[in-house]
């Protein structure tokens, strides 16, 4: 696992223009969970990127194609704002390296990845959430939980489909078969979304580990509790290890404290 | 109104085998090794409105017998983004500054976002830029692919009106074969060109718009710059999008709002090739349009309407967005 940046306190970002600032403060977790060996899950938690990668692969290849993600996403940033432009092509330079990985040929390897990034649109600042695979980002804010990402696994299509419920797909045998990802030969296609930043909004990236070891009850609980971001964090990777910690599970949430701006 | 690149078709400058893709948004020159089949899947993936500059990279093979060593892509934008690889590069003026953008071995390629970019010139690393600006003797080119030994833009001759067409010089070297002729135009009009778009993506000619139906391609928001659509455009108090796949970002418009009219994300404001779409995103307190000659109706909550050039769209508390034929 590779470990960008780790928790902090209220930090100023100041906005390109030099016209206001986003004041955000942010905390991590993760742990290699009670079955597995090794922990191939990765994240990033730098202004203006907190993204979450989920590897997979034989070998330790897992691990280091969530590496690579984490990387070339540090690469993109700028100026303590991102383009969406930029991480995609971040992402693609990543999956170009991930094809390049020694002993990777015969299975491949790849990784999800999902994350929060500040933007910038029309002089406002915004977050541009990003994701590929079945990691996930939610938004907690004015009381009201979201899960902002949609999951790019067969289950989930299957729900899009009407085949099953939701609360079937929880259980359903498939639920780890993902349909996109960063690596496996395939340029990645990622799904965006562009959210506004205000005071009080609460956002969580988080790999499978976490979603589908306790339920979004569960998750909501914890998130809207009021405790700091990184007690948040680890208070949810423990949840995940009591109720089983089958697989890695990694956390990271970000709160806006505050947003200057000039209008 | 141009795209604002040009070429040379000098046969005898280094580099003439360079091969040269021109679009209204991606401008890109690739080295000799690059094959016909890999330019033709570039273009189409240049040419398709819905994909990104992430898609395009992406489609570009980096190892094998097709890998490309060298390229060099701007995608126009307000910041303009250069990528690079190999024995490529982009001489920049910016602010009256020509810096050179190149690889110096970055794997797969090297990024870099400029912004008051003024020109450029994309092509092989042996070069010298010079000033960058265009001389008598280069041709402007509004899309295509054709061989050259650099590819040049400058943001006066993208703004430069189009007066008459100057006389149309034969290429001095033929177009790739495996292209339509007539995506391969060299001096063509915009009319033109996107004629030879609609024949590439196989559909039927358009007729000729008259002044009277010009196409809704831009908007105003009260007294602000007008701004050309060529995403989908968000307005609201506190805009958000939704999912989007392809990597072409939307657009977020944030108004005021004191009274709270105006809903959270309140209209979309949609491109198609026919003009602008507006709907109302289920706003709480509706959205009124005033179309040219029909009177005042209001939107049906979730309710979307083709708007023509001269439309009003009132969304509350005073915030009033016209809709224009940018040109």
């Amino acid at each position: 696992m590779t470990e960008i940046g780790s928790s902090s306190g209220p930090r100023r970002i100041a906005l390109p223009a030099g016209a206001g600032a986003v004041v955000l403060s942010w905390g991590t977790a993760t742990d290699v969970g009670h079955r597995r060996q090794v922990n191939e899950d990765s994240y990033i938690a730098v202004p203006p990127i907190f993204a979450v990668a989920d590897g997979m692969g034989g070998h330790a290849a897992g691990d280091l194609a969530s590496d690579a993600v984490v990387t070339r996403l540090r690469g993109a940033a700028k100026d303590g704002f991102v383009t969406p432009a930029a991480i995609g092509l971040a992402l693609a330079q990543a999956s170009h390296d991930i094809t390049r990985l020694d002993g990777t040929a015969l299975t491949g390897a790849g990784t999800t990845v999902t994350g929060v990034a500040l933007t910038m649109s029309d002089d406002d600042p915004y977050f541009a959430v990003f994701n590929v695979g079945d990691s996930r980002v939610y938004r907690w804010f004015d009381g009201e939980f979201e899960q902002v990402t949609v999951d790019h696994s067969v289950v989930q299509e299957l729900v899009d489909a009407g085949a099953i419920t939701r609360s079937q797909a929880e259980t359903h045998p498939d639920s780890n078969v993902i349909t996109r990802a960063v690596g496996f030969n395939e340029p990645p296609m990622p799904d965006y979304w562009m959210l506004p930043i205000e005071p009080g909004v609460r956002m969580l990236a988080c790999s499978d580990g976490l979603t589908k070891e306790i339920g979004e009850d569960r998750i909501q609980a914890l998130v809207a509790a009021g405790s700091p971001p990184e007690a948040t964090a680890q208070a949810l990777v423990q949840e995940a290890l009591a109720a089983g910690g089958r697989d890695n599970v990694t956390v990271v949430i970000v709160d806006v404290v505050d947003v200057e701006t000039a209008r | 109104m141009g795209t604002g690149a040009f070429y040379s078709a000098d046969v005898l400058e280094p580099g003439a085998d360079w091969r040269l893709l021109v679009t209204d948004r991606f401008l890109g020159a690739f080295g000799p090794s690059t094959s016909v089949s890999t330019m033709s899947t570039l273009w189409r993936i240049a040419a398709d409105d819905a994909l990104g500059l992430d898609a395009l990279v992406g489609a570009i093979p980096s190892r094998g017998v097709a890998a490309v060593d060298s390229f060099a892509i701007a995608a126009l934008g307000r910041v303009a983004t250069f990528v690079v690889r190999g024995g490529g590069c982009a001489d920049v003026s910016v602010g009256g500054r020509v810096r050179r953008v190149d690889a110096r071995g970055s794997e797969p390629w090297y990024v870099a976002e400029l912004t008051g970019v003024e020109r450029f010139q994309l092509g092989p690393l042996q070069r010298s830029p010079g000033d960058l600006t265009r001389q008598a003797r280069d041709l402007p080119i509004d899309g295509g692919v054709v061989f050259g030994p650099w590819l040049g833009w400058s943001s006066e001759a993208a703004a430069a009106p189009r007066s008459a067409p100057t006389p149309v010089q034969q290429p001095a070297q033929p177009p790739l074969s495996s292209f339509d002729p007539h995506d391969t135009n060299v001096l063509g009009d915009l009319g033109r060109r996107a004629a030879s778009l609609r024949r590439h993506r196989g559909e039927p000619p358009a007729t000729a718009p008259t002044p009277e139906t010009e196409s809704a391609t831009a908007f105003r928001l009260g007294d602000r710059a007008p701004e050309r659509v060529d995403a989908p455009v968000y307005v609201g108090r506190q805009p958000r999008s939704p999912r989007v796949t392809g990597g072409v970002l939307p657009r977020l418009v944030r108004v005021d709002s004191p009274s709270r009219e105006v809903s959270a994300t309140h209209i979309e404001l949609r491109p198609t090739r026919e003009g602008l779409v507006l709907t109302d995103l289920e706003s709480t307190n509706g959205t009124v349009v005033r179309q040219p000659g029909t009177g005042v109706r209001r939107l049906e909550s979730g309710e979307s309407l083709p708007v023509v050039p001269g439309t009003l769209i009132d969304i509350g508390d005073g915030n009033v967005i016209e809709i224009l034929a940018y040109r």
